[in-house]
């Protein structure tokens, strides 16, 4: 498969602070990387690198092939980026931003205004198009960013924390944007905190930590190492424990007293074959969940600490 | 190894949007000025700035120092006007400062920076839509001058030169605020300190009133330094007197602060994160 982007060894340092020691990755053409890591990891340090507007100290990095410290302005013309703050013009309307970024990407003002149109309409904001981005919610504004850099449609689209802060439904209008360009062939490199951002969108995950890769893989692959989806179980009255015990045996290890907690590598079917073996022994339950691996789990289990303790 | 026509594509994309050029640097600053001037005209505060400020600035001092001045026989409309314009310039320049702090806390920079657009892009189209205030500034300053009985002595050239002069001052210090917005970057800590230039430069200035007037001490300082200068040879413009002496001053002061000003804010534009 062909590789869009490429980083071997990526070493930066701020001061004292080794923000980035040895990154290596590489994106095939027209996938989706996802980058993990809490706050702090070195994921915005990573595509600051990759997007010319930082030098590593050491190392180097590719996009189609173009070298990134000795060719940076090819690298430009090749990526779109949206930074982790949405980087458009508040006193500006949001048509006269992508406008803007459209004419700076050398379309004539004519085809600028009709490209604009146009993705206004594809970013659900044509009626929000002439108000100033200033009165825009949250949602918006990130729809905005992700439509302004694509004005000029890039091979790479570099995308830094895209949905951070945002409410559900925010987030998920983003990602059906986010796979609609995936379907599109374009490349992308997505940084997030959050391991259902990466498992939705993205074909391959990097986890970061401290400034290193520390595990890679499918999301499946980082699943399946923290052990997958588990059920819970809490139990009305603590005294059906050994009860409730016998009555999943074979189902898998049963850890916990009082709230029961099971592997669920079936999921749903698993735990319908929990409630169907509970009911049958007459025993009542104060409550059952399908729980799946956070961020913080797969953290747990990779490093060993939180991601919190990291920042 | 990349297919071929993803390789061809690349290839032209990086043809295509080349950044590269005296070319696109301009173009490239016309289009960030246009975007910088829909702004500043959205902005309150820059309309007062631009059409009120200055008049009441004018109008205080002449009411504050005419009296005084004649005491000396100096014609002070004739003195004052010259240095109104200059702050006027100033506080425009300042303002850019606050304006590109913005941009750089919003992450506009950035986003610009990691475009393929001329390096020289965002400093040019700071200086571009700059400019274009500073002469609706004029535009409103001169002719009011002109009710309080300024007089240009000598002609159209004059009034150009005075112009020119004008915008060349504010070529440099736009440029040397940019400097200082670039270098300190959060618009709070820029806000707070855009101001500590102006009390030397401007107030320290043979501008409002003659170096004599300063203590001895300071002189020296009030008639080397670059504003005095400038005022001198603006007031040399519009009263017709000698020129060559303070305009060549001037002309050597600002291009070697432009100079010096230009070069590190595009190598600070080039490193700032």
């Amino acid at each position: 498969m062909d590789v869009m982007v490429e980083a071997r060894g990526l070493e930066k340092c701020f001061g004292r602070t080794r923000a980035l020691q040895g990154i290596d990755l590489s994106v095939p053409a027209g996938s989706v990387l996802g980058v993990l890591g809490p706050n702090g990891a070195g994921k915005t340090t990573t595509i600051n690198c990759l997007t010319t507007l930082l030098k590593p100290d050491k190392g180097y990095a590719t996009i189609a092939g173009y070298d990134v410290i000795k060719q940076p302005a090819a690298v430009r013309s090749l990526i779109g980026v949206t930074g982790q703050f949405a980087a458009v013009d508040e006193e500006l309307t949001a048509r006269e931003n992508l406008v803007l970024f459209g004419r700076l990407l050398r379309l004539s003002a004519t085809e600028a205004t009709k490209r604009a149109t146009e993705l206004l309409g594809q970013f659900e904001l044509l009626e929000a198009g002439n108000r100033r981005v200033k009165e825009f919610s949250g949602g918006m504004r990130r729809r905005l960013d992700l439509a302004a850099s694509i004005v000029a449609e890039p091979l790479v689209l570099f995308l830094d924390e895209p949905t951070t802060g945002l409410d559900p439904r925010s987030r998920r209008q983003l990602w059906d944007m986010v796979v609609a360009l995936k379907e599109r062939g374009i490349t992308i490199f997505l940084t997030t905190q959050y391991l259902e951002e990466a498992d939705e969108l993205a074909d391959r995950i990097v986890v970061i930590d401290r400034g290193t890769v520390i595990a890679e893989g499918t999301s499946d692959d980082l699943k399946n190492r923290v052990g997958g989806t588990f059920c819970k179980l809490e139990l009305a009255d603590p005294k059906d424990e050994s009860k409730v015990r016998r009555a999943l045996s074979g189902l898998g290890d049963i850890t916990g007293t009082g709230t029961l907690t099971l592997a669920a590598p079936d999921g749903v079917t698993t735990l319908s074959e929990v409630v169907r073996r509970v009911d049958a022994i007459g025993v009542t339950l104060a409550d059952i969940s399908l729980c799946r691996p956070s961020l913080d789990d797969v953290f747990f289990a990779l490093t060993g600490h939180t991601t919190g303790e990291t920042t | 190894m990349m297919a071929i026509d993803l390789q061809a594509k690349a290839k032209q994309l990086v043809k295509t949007r080349c950044e590269v050029g005296i070319g696109r640097a301009i173009a490239d600053s016309f289009i960030i000025g246009q975007r910088n001037l829909i702004r500043l005209s959205r902005q309150p505060a820059v309309i007062t700035g631009v059409l009120v400020f200055p008049i009441v600035f004018l109008t205080a001092f002449l009411l504050a120092f005419e009296r005084s001045m004649a005491t000396q026989n100096i014609d002070y409309i004739q003195y004052l006007v010259p240095i109104i314009t200059l702050q006027a310039m100033f506080f425009t320049a300042m303002n850019s400062a606050s304006n590109l702090a913005g941009d750089i806390d919003t992450g506009m920079l950035q986003r610009c920076r990691a475009m393929p657009i001329s390096r020289a892009a965002v400093l040019g189209g700071l200086l571009i839509a700059y400019l274009v205030r500073a002469i609706v500034t004029l535009a409103i300053l001169l002719p009011v001058a002109y009710l309080y009985g300024f007089r240009f002595q000598s002609g159209v050239f004059s009034v150009i030169g005075y112009i020119l002069l004008t915008l060349f001052f504010t070529t440099v210090a736009v440029t040397g605020y940019a400097l200082l917005a670039l270098g300190l970057k959060k618009p709070d800590l820029v806000q707070s300190l855009v101001i500590v230039p102006y009390a030397p430069f401007l107030l320290l200035s043979s501008g409002f009133s003659p170096a004599e007037n300063f203590p001895n001490w300071l002189q020296p300082f009030v008639v080397t330094q670059p504003v005095s200068h400038i005022a001198a040879a603006l007031r040399a413009l519009a009263d017709g007197d000698p020129l060559l002496i303070p305009l060549l001053w001037s002309v050597a002061w600002l291009t070697v602060l432009l100079g010096g000003f230009g070069w590190t804010a595009i190598w600070l534009y080039r490193r700032i994160s």
